[in-house]
């Protein structure tokens, strides 16, 4: 084991990473509650920011744009993902290396390459850019990610499980729904979560492929980033981080649930 | 026996073709996947090979000049800077990772589980929140400087924003997660009568790290390197937020071309070699980790 | 025979390897059938046909003389007792039973009873309401077997249930099947390694061989008259002996062993004359008498104790014929009236059976 004398300052050292991740995280969340304009001097405590950006009628549309979009691309890629999760789980076919390589691509594109591509494409077949647009390009990143999720936990069911349904009497369509998926619904559940959490805080696919009107929040506060630093701004971020690390969490916990 | 219905005549006919049954599940994620993923990088391909409309748009004819302007000196030194920024971080994050995911993975059971937790939590959460964030203690009259000036160290206040050394400092701060993460997964894996048989046969604590862990755990330095070099050259938040026009990234140019200069073109012939540096990243990250398993790693 | 279950010539392919190999079968209705052999023999892959969760490469599978070849396992009236037991984790006990009458659409007013019935039976009364993990190994191997059972199957199919459990229990669970089957007269197909499970439980047994039936029987039949020399060796403990006929008449058959002992055996139909030939005979069949015995059995033989293990209720020794010959033999540790002579190590002896008790194997 490490001596002593070593413990204690990687001890040190990794509690310095952790103020260095969540620091200015909590920085932000601070000055959303200034009274100062100018967040370097601290004056007083104010929740006035958070009430500016509840009669912001721009800020509210964005808000429901977002909640559109990441609901519906979360409806569609859970149950794409978990079709697919399920797919590769249980047949085999010569291509399957082929497939598991081509939906290993979406995550390390860069969000920027996927963004202008679909811009291209949707120009080329005349798709205007909206809600709608958005919505396609957010599925297909999300497929990936709840795929990944999901096919982790059907590597930890038992497969004599979906043998046993059908051997007593259940056929492939009932023994899916009544036996795979409640099996595999921690990880569904987990998988839509965190799909919602990723369509609703992406910016750089949803910045290329929104159009006028469709504004998301995350788009709303670059604009407002461009216009400078603001203490709505820090409202409004503080917001989005208390939310999803909200369902974060929630998707952790369903998690790590046996079942 | 109960007479075959319609649906068990269907389910019978998919189970004496089991491909066409991996098929008709597969098919949803093939469709999407294909036409709204692998699609658009084909047409994005094939529109760094045409010339520039006149007002935006393009004109289909064949040409080189897209890839070729990368030659000149004032797009080269965009790629060299997204290159050198990106293997910087690598190695900060190395140096940082490392020892964190150490001790992560030295930690009691309850502890690792909430620290694992900690570091996966930043990954979901919104990018441009996070840099945003260190927009307010970077900036002129940001938290940093307001420090400095009250404490007397400067008198006026620095420039830290619109820097490299800021860039540097947000895609730090951005990818350490996946830097952690897959070290965490190797150093987790180590037997630790390994290094115990390492100090009984005599090395030293810097010997043994040298020639016993680091090896050992080869496979989530190589990971978590693959992992903060991809998404550090495409970058494009943190670079546009923190780094502004003096510090113009891959990601930048692409974005430029789409937005303001109105290039698609040449902004696909530059996302086009941003992926070619992602895909050899990849292709050279399997030759030294070895093979599929090796893919899995990474996920 | 009134048959249950048919294999004919029922053969499965995975890729390159022949799982099972042409292998046909009958099985009576009502019967306890084991499927015996060792592991990666096959068994399994067999049971795994009837239910329906493999389709055989060639060859029919009948039940109740009705081809189900082809039939998904939800449309065949038979259900399995899986290794793990394979009990769904989100439901409870109740739920686990209800689950196959659901299927079959019984009347709501019907299963309350019918499932009263299962638990009464396997006697989980008060556990209704308990989930999987919740119980003891024993517990949720009955609820699998009620879960089974109340579907009246035509054949029930087990395999290797007792595996999981502790030496005790699996005793005790042995002799409660084995009363259980008898008691609702369904045919069970029983899969295991273990040879004295299926000599306990068995009314008869198919002993697997790298996926070709060996020899199927009774328990007598197959411990008393193995057919094979994998038969022989792989139930009980035989001893093996190889010879050349060198004289055939009509009752007897004369053989030169390949260690040099003149034996006489019992002559079958075949004419044997000048070749070679491999017999077996149990430990347990022979007699050893001190060199000053008397006896005159036809095939006696000088030998010396080799080593003695002392078992109590019967003493193992291994006695040594000749230079290549050396055989294993249990004598019972008999009442002191008519004990028989201990052997030490060393002690010189003649061994000697009877012809009727060495069997001739096929190779």
């Amino acid at each position: 084991m490490i001596r002593k004398g070593f413990f204690k300052p990687l001890t040190w050292f990794t509690a310095l990473g952790y103020l260095f991740l969540y620091l200015p995280i909590c920085v932000l969340i601070a000055f959303s509650f200034n009274t100062s304009r100018f967040s370097v001097v601290w004056k007083s405590f104010t929740v006035q920011w958070y009430i500016k950006l509840l009669h912001d009628p721009l800020v509210l549309h964005a808000l429901k744009n977002s909640l559109v979009v990441a609901v519906v691309a979360m409806i569609l890629s859970t149950i794409i993902g978990t079709l697919t999760a399920y797919g590769l789980y249980r047949y085999r076919f010569r291509a399957k290396v082929v497939f598991d390589g081509i939906l290993f691509l979406p995550i390390v594109t860069p969000e920027i390459v996927v963004g202008i591509s679909l811009v291209i494409f949707f120009v080329l077949i005349h798709l205007s850019l909206g809600l709608k647009s958005i919505i396609i390009a957010h599925v297909a990143f999300d497929i990936p990610f709840v795929m990944l999720i999901v096919r982790a936990r059907l590597q930890g069911m038992d497969r004599s499980l979906e043998e046993a349904s059908m051997d007593l009497g259940a056929d492939e369509w009932t023994t899916f729904f009544k036996v795979t998926v409640p099996q595999l619904l921690p990880g569904i559940i987990a998988a839509a979560l965190l799909a919602f959490t990723l369509s609703f805080d992406d910016f750089v696919i949803t910045f290329f492929v929104a159009g006028v009107g469709s504004t998301t929040l995350p788009l709303k506060i670059y604009s407002m980033v461009r216009l400078g630093v603001s203490p709505k701004i820090n409202a409004l971020s503080a917001l989005i981080v208390f939310f999803s690390i909200t369902l974060i969490t929630i998707a952790d916990r369903v998690q790590r649930r046996s079942v | 026996m109960k007479k075959p219905g319609l649906r068990i005549m269907i389910l019978k006919f998919f189970n004496r073709h089991e491909n066409l049954r991996a098929f008709g599940i597969l098919s949803p994620c093939i469709f999407w996947i294909g036409v709204f993923f692998l699609l658009p990088l084909v047409f994005m391909g094939v529109y760094s090979f045409l010339e520039k409309g006149l007002y935006g748009g393009v004109r289909w004819i064949f040409t080189w000049e897209n890839y070729t302007r990368f030659m000149d000196p004032l797009y080269l030194k965009i790629l060299l800077r997204t290159f050198r920024l990106s293997l910087i971080t690598t190695l900060i994050l190395l140096i940082v990772g490392y020892p964190m995911a150490y001790r992560i993975a030295r930690a009691g059971k309850r502890w690792r589980n909430i620290l694992l937790f900690l570091v996966v939590l930043p990954f979901w959460t919104s990018d441009l929140i996070r840099t945003y964030a260190w927009m307010l203690i970077l900036r002129d009259t940001g938290l940093l400087n307001g420090l400095l000036q009250v404490l007397h160290i400067t008198g006026k206040p620095l420039t830290m924003l619109y820097t490299e050394g800021a860039i540097l400092l947000g895609l730090t701060y951005v990818y350490l997660p996946f830097m952690v993460l897959p070290l965490y997964a190797s150093i987790e894996k180590l037997d630790s009568s390994l290094l115990e048989a390492a100090e009984d046969l005599g090395a030293t604590p810097f010997w043994r790290f040298l020639k016993v862990t680091v090896p050992l755990t080869k496979s989530g330095i190589l990971a978590g390197s693959l992992l903060v070099f991809i998404p550090s050259v495409g970058v494009f938040v943190v670079s546009d937020l923190l780094g502004g026009a003096k510090a113009m990234m891959i990601g930048n140019l692409v974005q430029l071309q789409f937005g303001p200069a109105r290039n698609w073109p040449f902004g696909s012939a530059a996302s086009f070699i941003l992926m070619a540096i992602v895909l050899i990243a990849i292709f050279m990250y399997l030759k030294f980790a070895g093979g599929r398993e090796a893919l899995e790693e990474v996920r | 025979m009134d048959v249950s279950v048919e294999l004919r010539g029922v053969t499965k392919r995975f890729d390159d390897i022949i799982a099972v190999n042409n292998m046909s079968l009958e099985i009576a209705r009502g019967e306890f059938f084991s499927l015996l052999g060792p592991s990666g023999c096959g068994k399994t892959t067999t049971l795994r046909l009837v239910a329906g969760f493999e389709a055989p490469t060639a060859g029919e599978i009948l039940i109740n003389n009705q081809d189900v070849s082809d039939k998904r396992p939800y449309e065949r009236n038979v259900n399995t007792v899986f290794q793990n037991y394979a009990l769904f984790p989100h439901l409870t006990v109740v739920g686990n039973i209800r689950f196959g009458l659901e299927r079959k659409k019984v009347a709501k007013h019907q299963m309350g009873d019918l499932i009263d019935e299962a638990l009464d039976l396997v006697r989980l009364q008060g556990m209704a309401d308990r989930y999987p993990h919740q119980l003891s190994g024993g517990q949720q191997q009955r609820v699998a077997l009620a879960r089974a059972l109340i579907l009246r199957p035509e054949v029930l199919l087990l395999d290797e249930p007792l595996g999981a459990l502790d030496l005790k229990l699996r005793k005790e669970m042995q002799l409660e099947l084995k009363t259980l089957q008898e008691k609702i007269g369904i045919t069970f197909i029983y899969v295991t390694h273990d040879q004295e499970e299926a000599l306990t439980m068995s009314d008869r047994i198919a002993v697997i061989e790298q996926g070709v039936l060996a020899q199927a029987g009774t328990p007598e039949e197959i411990y008393e008259f193995p057919r094979t020399r994998f038969v022989a060796d792989f139930i009980g403990v035989s001893n093996f002996f190889s010879g050349k006929v060198t004289r055939q008449d009509e009752t007897s058959l004369h053989i030169n062993t390949d260690g040099g002992l003149r034996v006489i055996l019992t002559a079958d139909d075949r004419n044997r004359e000048n070749q070679s030939v491999h017999f077996s005979i149990r430990p347990e069949k022979f007699m050893v008498e001190p060199e000053t015995g008397r006896s005159d059995w036809e095939n006696r033989f000088p030998g010396f104790i080799k080593n003695r293990i002392y078992l109590g209720d019967s003493i193992h020794y291994v006695i040594s014929l000749s230079d290549k010959e050396t055989i294993t033999v249990f004598l019972k540790n008999r009442s002191s009236g008519q004990r028989q002579a201990i052997f030490s190590q060393g002690d010189k002896v003649y061994v000697s059976w009877l012809r009727e008790d060495a069997i001739i194997l096929k190779d």
